[in-house]
C-alpha cells in the first residue's frame, strides 16, 4: 500500500490535495457564473419579470412574495460600502389590483405620493419634494418625484440626510423604482442609477 | 467505566479533539466568509456572490477554507493522543465538532430551522469535520516507511547434497 504522495505522509498529502481541489472548484464555478451572466463591465440578473443589468463589483439580489392575492417582485441593487440603494419593484396583475384598492389609489402620480408619505413615516424624517414631473422608463412614461429626507436614523442611532427619486408606471401591473442614498454620497453613483436603468428590461406581459 | 475499546482517557482525548473541531468549526466559517467576499470586493467582481449559482462555489470554499481544517487540526490532536482504534475514535470529534456547532448555532440564533439551508448548514459542515478528522487522525500515525524489495538470499548449489 501506497504511503507516501510527493514524500508528504499519505493523510496529509490527501487533505492537501483536497483543500486545493475544493478551493479550485469553487473559483471555477465563480468563473462560469461570470461568464454567464457578464455583460461588458456589467452583470445580467435575468428573473422571471425583468433583466436587470447592474456593475459587477455591486450587489444586486431578487425576492418574490405573495402580496395581494398576486405576486410581487423586488429587486435590490446597491454599491458596496456606499450608502445608497435601488429598489425596483414589480407588481403582477392580480397584486397592483390588490395594492390600488387596499390604498385607494387610482394612477402613478398618486403611487409615488403614497410611497414617499409611508417612506416618511416609517423613516420617522422630514420630507421635501423637490422636484415632481414624468420620465420616460422602460418604454412607458412614469411619474417621478426627486426627494430629500431629513433626520433619518441608522440602526446605530446616527442620522442622515437621503435623497433620491421615485418613480412608477402602471401597464398589466405597477412598476416602481426607487434609489436614494446619503446626500453625500448619492451623487457618486448617480451615473450608474441612470446606467442600470437604461439598460434593464421589464419582460412583456407585466 | 469502559465500552469495549473506549477506555475514559480515550473518550476524553477524543472530546478534547472535537471540543477544538467545534472552536475552529465556530470561528473559520466566518474568517473564511469575510475573506471571500473581501477577495472578490477586491478584484471587483462581489456581484458574483449573490448570484443563487454561487451557492456551490461558496460551499466548496468553506469545505476547503473552514470545516475541512477544522476538523483537521481536531484530528491531529486526537491522533497525537491516541495511538489505537482509530478507524472509530476518530469518529467522535468529527461528529462532536459537526453536532456542537450544530447546537452552538440554533443556541445562539445563528441558524433557522424554517430556512435551513441544508447543503451550506448540514451537509458541508458535517463532511468537513469528520474528513478532516480522520486525515488529521491518520496524519500522526502513518507509517512513512516503504515497504522496499525482498531480500535476496544468495544460495550455493554447491552444498545441495543429493
Amino acid at each position: 500500500m501506497r504511503r507516501t504522495l510527493f514524500r508528504i505522509r499519505l493523510p496529509l498529502a490527501l487533505f492537501l490535495v483536497l483543500v486545493l481541489t475544493l478551493t479550485g472548484a469553487g473559483f471555477t464555478i465563480f468563473l462560469r457564473v461570470l461568464a454567464s451572466h457578464a455583460y461588458g463591465d456589467f452583470m445580467r440578473l435575468d428573473t422571471k419579470y425583468a433583466e436587470v443589468y447592474f456593475p459587477r463589483s455591486w450587489i444586486a439580489y431578487g425576492w418574490e412574495t405573495k402580496n395581494f392575492s398576486g405576486n410581487q417582485y423586488v429587486v435590490m441593487v446597491a454599491p458596496p460600502a456606499i450608502l445608497a440603494r435601488m429598489f425596483i419593484v414589480i407588481y403582477d396583475e392580480a397584486s397592483a389590483g390588490g395594492y390600488l384598492s387596499k390604498y385607494n389609489l387610482t394612477d402613478a402620480p398618486s403611487i409615488v405620493a403614497h410611497e414617499l408619505r409611508m417612506f416618511q413615516e416609517n423613516a420617522n424624517a422630514t420630507l421635501q419634494i423637490v422636484q415632481s414631473g414624468t420620465v420616460p422608463l422602460f418604454g412607458y412614461t412614469a411619474s417621478y418625484s426627486v426627494f430629500e429626507l431629513t433626520g433619518v436614523l441608522d440602526r446605530e442611532g446616527n442620522s442622515h440626510n437621503l435623497t433620491g427619486t421615485f418613480m412608477s408606471f402602471m401597464g398589466r401591473g405597477i412598476i416602481e423604482v426607487a434609489h436614494y442614498g446619503s446626500k453625500e454620497e448619492y451623487y457618486q453613483v448617480a451615473q450608474d442609477f441612470e446606467s442600470i436603468l437604461n439598460l434593464t428590461k421589464i419582460k412583456e406581459g407585466e | 467505566m469502559e465500552i469495549g475499546f473506549l477506555k475514559p482517557i480515550i473518550l476524553i482525548n477524543a472530546a478534547l479533539g472535537g471540543a477544538i473541531s467545534l472552536l475552529l468549526m465556530h470561528v473559520l466559517p466566518g474568517v473564511s466568509f469575510l475573506g471571500l467576499q473581501m477577495l472578490l470586493f477586491r478584484l471587483g467582481y462581489l456581484s458574483l456572490w449573490f448570484f443563487s449559482e454561487s451557492v456551490d462555489a461558496i460551499g466548496l470554499l468553506m469545505l476547503a477554507t473552514a470545516y475541512l481544517p477544522a476538523g483537521f487540526v481536531g484530528g491531529l490532536f486526537t491522533g497525537y493522543r491516541i495511538k489505537e482504534n482509530l478507524r472509530f475514535v476518530l469518529l467522535i470529534p468529527g461528529l462532536i465538532g459537526f453536532v456542537g456547532l450544530i447546537v452552538v448555532r440554533y443556541v445562539t440564533g445563528n441558524m433557522n430551522l424554517q430556512s435551513l439551508n441544508v447543503q451550506l448548514e448540514i451537509l458541508v459542515p458535517l463532511l468537513g469535520s469528520v474528513i478532516g478528522a480522520y486525515l488529521g487522525g491518520y496524519t500522526l500515525n502513518w507509517e512513512m516507511k516503504e515497504t522496499g524489495p525482498l531480500e535476496t538470499i544468495g544460495f550455493d548449489m554447491s552444498q545441495v547434497r543429493s
